[in-house]
């Protein structure tokens, strides 16, 4: 037997109806070798070709079914979401009835079956199943089973479909009910998208009641005769540093508690990140390791970046030194080092010793 | 069209196609047949989803109650063995209407799909027609469709169907739920071309069926089942007869045998004698001896009749082979070909081991299949006798000498028989001292004077036979047979009163010869010294019957030679008909010359090896599939697995212990709906649920632990938990708190 056929073979589970139906042959064929009526055997035959027809056909509508996995842009540990499920049915003219599709995490089912009535030939249906990932990381959906009990739910054929994607799970963002305060603020450092009193031009707009009158823009205004203002740029940026201690002594690499703990120490430089970007901060982000730096992170398009480092962090030893800080831009006044000015510092870590008290810094303790 | 409408059609077609299978054995009561014919017309148009009334509890108790009835009037019945296929095809009946009419749940259906099959296995043990193959047909293409869209209806039931609505870059953003009522109303799911194709899908099935009725090993060991098939009720032939009983013979046309004359021309005058009466009594013939001389069979079934007799060829033109399939009768009786002197009767293997002595033989000649049911197919060789001159046929050339009691036996006349009666017999035999020629001369007489009727006046004496003989001088053929046994009698020639069938009609289509119920006919066979018994039949002759022709006539001997076919090919086909064909098969495929003999013991060694390996195969087989589904129903679990089953099983019993207290879980609810749901009634049982729903939850969905001890003990609290003595309303749940549902994905 080729091991194709051998694969297939393994794919085939009675179901509880079918072991009645099975016990039910049992019983007629015993009744009919008995007696010799050969009504019965007829009757036997027909149940011994159901059983066949019920292979075949279940058979037919497993082919050409081509599963698609549409995951969501941002996953994060213990947040449901909703991983999309197409199935594609390639068969040109035979539709396919009753499929079921689990998804298959690292050869682990990862969630309950995703069901689909009926898909036409040459069709493409869509369905999501939800679920939640415990841990950050990343993760490997290897394949997809798909099964059918169609036609008449004697057997479960099930076919496995390799389909491998990765999935990255972000640290969980955890609600921010306040926040450590930037300590102090550079000014002329780096400009801000952001509206602020004077700095650059950002833009004009129609003068509204309260506007400062001087910075109503004559000439423009006289243009267009109503009165328009000039907008500035704030040129006061707010620069955080979170350094991060993903380190724990290597006897602890395996303790589940200390593990946990660091994985909330994570999750708060995770949810502070997030924060401070989307409150117009400037970022950088500093970890144990030899990889090299972020760039300094200046607008909530880069939270991708900080979540994607922060969900693949290793843990590793307290002798790994933290990462140097990337050069600064060309031209840029900004200090490459973290040393307090202009800069606040935040440590995040479990149970790290304090910084220098050279640093203004806020110590953050994962709770 | 829509499903639900398709489902309930297919599902009507199947139950009914079942139904009009164990109608057609003719074992239902007419009366039942028509009030479940009537009940399952009617309830297709009374759906229980739109009639409150049926909705009741009160009105499936009043099922119950009748179907508890009918177990117990029919109960008593099927305690003896008899009648217990018989009740149980009635309860079969009252049981498909109940659930017909209760309709509720996918359940009811099934019951309803199990109560056909059951049907249609008694149709297997009690039926041998045609029809029975024409239903499965249809039986088995509305299985086909009504099993596959019952699965799709319970697969959408079950699960918890989602339309997708999709997101940004088609990202799976939202999801609705269907409503399975939306679905079952949908035309799109199933339509003609479904039903076209899994239609022929079903006729594959039909021919993969047949291909493996023949490939299936047969093995007779002949387990008795109690199933007695009511045998077709005689209104020509009888074992008793009391004059004046029967009439309007000639209008019955249910086929009683079918006989075929393999290379062979139709002899004239060919009868088929039955049974023999001896004693007459007040216009009454009884047989006071009964068969009950026992013979072995030799090789292959074969009976030899005297020890002379030998069956050396068919091909001897001497011998007449007759093939006679008897349908099932009320008799045990079996008909040979008459007049002649019947040499073997040979009986199929299936036969041979019902009872220790199947086959008993009489020294008045008579056959009797001992305990016979249902159809039967025997071969007799017989040895053609000359036609006799003067009105009758000899059976036997050497005729063997009467012994003085049977002599006694055959001239048994009634004390208070009529002097009339023997004072015609001798005026009509005046002068004539043989008695071949008195003999003649009685027979002309009757044929001349007197008259064929079935229409009988009322009796003017107590004798039956006065009356015919002086007042009516009208009859039918027991009338006729019957005055001319007493009149010889009368003159000391022993005679005595035969029952068969006479001629039939020849079907020109098969080539084989139809006896009907309209063929009865009763005629005397006399002992003349000269040549033994001799068949004399005094009832006039009717005129030429005028040819049948049309085209229903045509399509009658059709259909009739489709069921003799049917009979020949698929019920008698045995473990010699399955070594043949492979024989046919092996010859086909791999031409060799063999050396074949048409001796009915040529293929005894080779059937009996044959069955045993077909024994051993089939046992084999058996066991193969035991241990194969053996493991698929005991299959490994790893612990996992098994906690997994454990607290579904546990979560199972908790949904139990809910529906007794009256929260069942509806279709496409969740658990934490009910469980909110359960909590708003005031249940006491809510606490210990909700912790229980979300013990599970966790578990299944978190990937923590489950505490089964816990689970354990929350269920048993649910099930000690007092009953809530307030009624509080049960309000279904909104639409908003059935999307936030956390199963929703």
């Amino acid at each position: 037997m080729n091991l194709r056929l051998w694969t297939r073979l393994r794919g085939v589970r009675l179901t509880r109806d079918g072991g009645w139906f099975c016990i039910v042959l049992l019983c007629i064929a015993l009744i009919a070798l008995n007696t010799g009526n050969n009504l019965l055997y007829l009757l036997l035959a027909m149940l011994l070709s159901l059983l066949l027809a019920s292979l075949l056909m279940a058979e037919v509508s497993l082919r050409g079914v081509v599963p698609r996995r549409q995951p969501p842009p941002r996953v994060h540990a213990k947040d449901p979401f909703l991983m999309g499920i197409v199935l594609r049915n390639d068969k040109r003219r035979f539709p396919s009835f009753s499929i079921e599709v689990e998804d298959l995490c690292e050869d682990e089912v990862v969630d309950k079956r995703c069901y689909f009535l009926k898909i036409p030939a040459g069709r493409t249906q869509q369905t999501s199943y939800r679920h939640s990932l415990l841990r950050r990381g990343r993760y490997v959906f290897t394949a997809f089973r798909i099964s059918t009990k169609f036609p008449f739910a004697l057997f479960r054929t099930s076919r496995y479909v390799e389909h491998r994607s990765e999935v990255v799970v972000y640290p969980t963002l955890l609600p921010l009910s306040h926040w450590p305060q930037a300590m102090t603020v550079a000014i002329g450092n780096l400009s801000m998208s952001k509206v602020g009193r004077r700095g650059n031009f950002h833009a004009l707009r129609e003068y509204r009641h309260g506007d400062d009158p001087r910075d109503i823009h004559w000439r423009s205004s006289a243009r267009r005769q109503r009165l328009v203002v000039r907008e500035h740029e704030v040129e006061a940026v707010q620069q955080v540093t979170l350094l991060v201690d993903n380190s724990l002594p290597k006897e602890l690499h395996k303790d589940p508690e200390a593990q946990l703990q660091l994985e909330k120490v994570i999750s708060w430089a995770a949810s502070l990140g997030a924060f401070y970007l989307e409150h117009g901060y400037a970022l950088r982000l500093c970890i144990r390791g030899t990889t090299p730096p972020l760039p300094l992170l200046v607008s909530p398009a880069n939270l991708g970046r900080l979540l994607l480092t922060l969900a693949l962090l290793p843990t590793v030893t307290p002798e790994v030194p933290f990462q140097k800080p990337p050069p600064p831009p060309p031209g840029s006044r900004i200090e490459p080092e973290p040393r307090g000015h202009g800069d606040s510092l935040m440590i995040v870590r479990p149970n790290a010793p304090m910084p220098p008290e050279s640093m203004r810094c806020h110590i953050v303790e994962a709770e | 069209m829509r499903f639900a409408a398709t489902h309930k059609a297919v599902s009507y077609l199947m139950v009914t196609t079942a139904f009009i299978m164990l109608a057609l054995t003719g074992e239902l009561p007419i009366l039942l047949t028509l009030l479940t014919s009537a009940g399952i017309v009617g309830s297709f148009f009374f759906d229980p989803q739109n009639q409150p009334w049926m909705m009741r509890r009160a009105y499936s108790y009043a099922w119950w109650a009748l179907l508890l009835l009918v177990l117990g009037l029919l109960l008593p019945d099927g305690i003896r063995g008899d009648s217990i296929w018989e009740g149980g095809s009635r309860f079969l009946c009252v049981f498909l209407l109940a659930k017909l009419w209760q309709r509720r749940s996918n359940s009811d259906y099934l019951q309803a799909y199990v109560a056909s099959f059951l049907m249609l296995l008694s149709a297997s043990l009690l039926g041998t027609s045609m029809v029975y193959a024409v239903c499965l047909l249809f039986y088995i293409v509305f299985s086909t469709w009504t099993l596959t869209l019952f699965h799709l209806r319970r697969e959408m039931e079950e699960n918890y169907l989602l339309k997708h609505l999709p997101g940004k870059n088609g990202q799976a953003a939202e999801s609705e739920r269907v409503e399975v009522e939306r679905i079952l109303n949908s035309r799109r799911v199933v339509g003609t071309s479904f039903l076209i194709a899994s239609g022929l899908v079903s006729v594959g099935i039909f021919l993969l069926a047949d291909l493996l009725f023949l490939l299936l090993p047969r093995v007779g060991i002949s387990l008795d089942l109690p199933v007695r098939r009511k045998g077709l009720l005689l209104t020509g032939f009888s074992e008793h007869i009391k004059l004046g009983a029967h009439g309007l013979l000639r209008e019955n046309a249910k086929v009683v045998m079918r006989v075929q004359l393999p290379g062979q021309t139709l002899p004239p005058d060919l009868r088929f004698r039955g049974i023999s009466f001896d004693h007459y009594e007040h216009g009454q013939w009884q047989k006071t001896h009964s068969a009950d001389d026992h013979r072995e069979p030799t090789a292959g079934g074969l009976y030899l009749l005297g020890r002379d007799a030998t069956v050396q060829t068919p091909q001897d033109a001497s011998v007449l082979r007759s093939e006679i399939y008897l349908e099932p009768l009320e008799t045990s009786v079996l008909f040979v070909p008459a007049p002649a002197k019947t040499l073997a009767v040979q009986l199929p293997d299936s036969w041979l081991s019902t009872s220790q002595w199947p086959l008993q033989f009489g020294g008045d000649d008579d056959l009797v299949a001992k305990n016979r049911h249902g159809s039967l197919h025997y071969t007799v060789y017989s040895q053609r006798l000359p036609a006799a001159a003067a009105g009758g046929s000899s059976r036997t050339a050497v005729a063997p000498l009467l012994t003085p009691s049977e002599r006694q036996q055959y001239l048994q006349l009634p004390a208070d028989l009529p002097s009339s009666i023997g004072q015609l017999a001798k005026e009509r035999t005046q002068g004539l001292s043989r008695p071949q020629d008195q003999a003649t001369a009685l027979v002309a007489f009757l044929q001349k004077d007197f008259a064929y009727t079935t229409q009988l006046a009322q009796p003017k004496h107590a004798e039956p036979l006065q009356d015919f003989l002086f007042e009516q001088k009208k009859g039918h053929c027991e009338y006729f047979a019957t005055a001319l046994t007493i009149m010889l009698r009368r003159l000391g020639i022993p005679a005595r009163s035969i029952n068969g069938y006479l001629g039939g009609e020849w079907n020109a289509y098969g080539g084989y010869l139809i006896v009907r119920q309209q063929h009865a006919h009763s005629w005397v066979e006399a002992y003349l010294p000269e040549r033994g018994w001799v068949t004399l039949d005094p009832t006039p002759q009717a005129g030429p019957q005028p040819p049948r022709t049309g085209i229903l006539h045509w399509l009658g001997q059709f259909s009739d030679d489709l069921e003799l076919t049917f009979y020949k090919y698929v019920i008698e086909y045995d473990l010699r008909s399955q070594l043949q064909l492979a024989a046919k098969f092996r010859r086909t495929l791999w031409p060799q010359p063999t050396i074949q003999s048409d001796s009915p013991s040529a293929t005894y060694p080779l059937r009996r090896w044959g069955r045993w390996l077909g024994f051993g195969a089939a046992i084999l087989l058996i066991l193969l599939m035991s241990r194969r589904l053996w493991r698929l129903l005991a299959r490994h679990q790893s612990v996992e697995e098994r906690t997994e089953e454990q607290a579904k099983g546990q979560l199972r019993r908790a949904l139990q212990v809910l529906k007794r207290r009256g929260f069942v879980l509806r279709p496409a609810e969740t658990l934490q709906q009910l469980a909110a749901r359960v909590d708003l009634a005031g249940d006491k049982s809510a606490a210990s649920f909700a912790e229980l729903v979300q013990r599970y939850y966790a578990h299944r969905f978190g990937q923590q632990t489950i505490d089964l001890s816990e689970v354990t003990r929350l269920t048993r609290t649910m099930a000690r938990a007092p009953r809530s003595s307030s009624a509080i309303p049960v309000v279904p749940l909104s639409a908003s708190q059935e999307k936030n549902s956390p199963e929703s994905g």
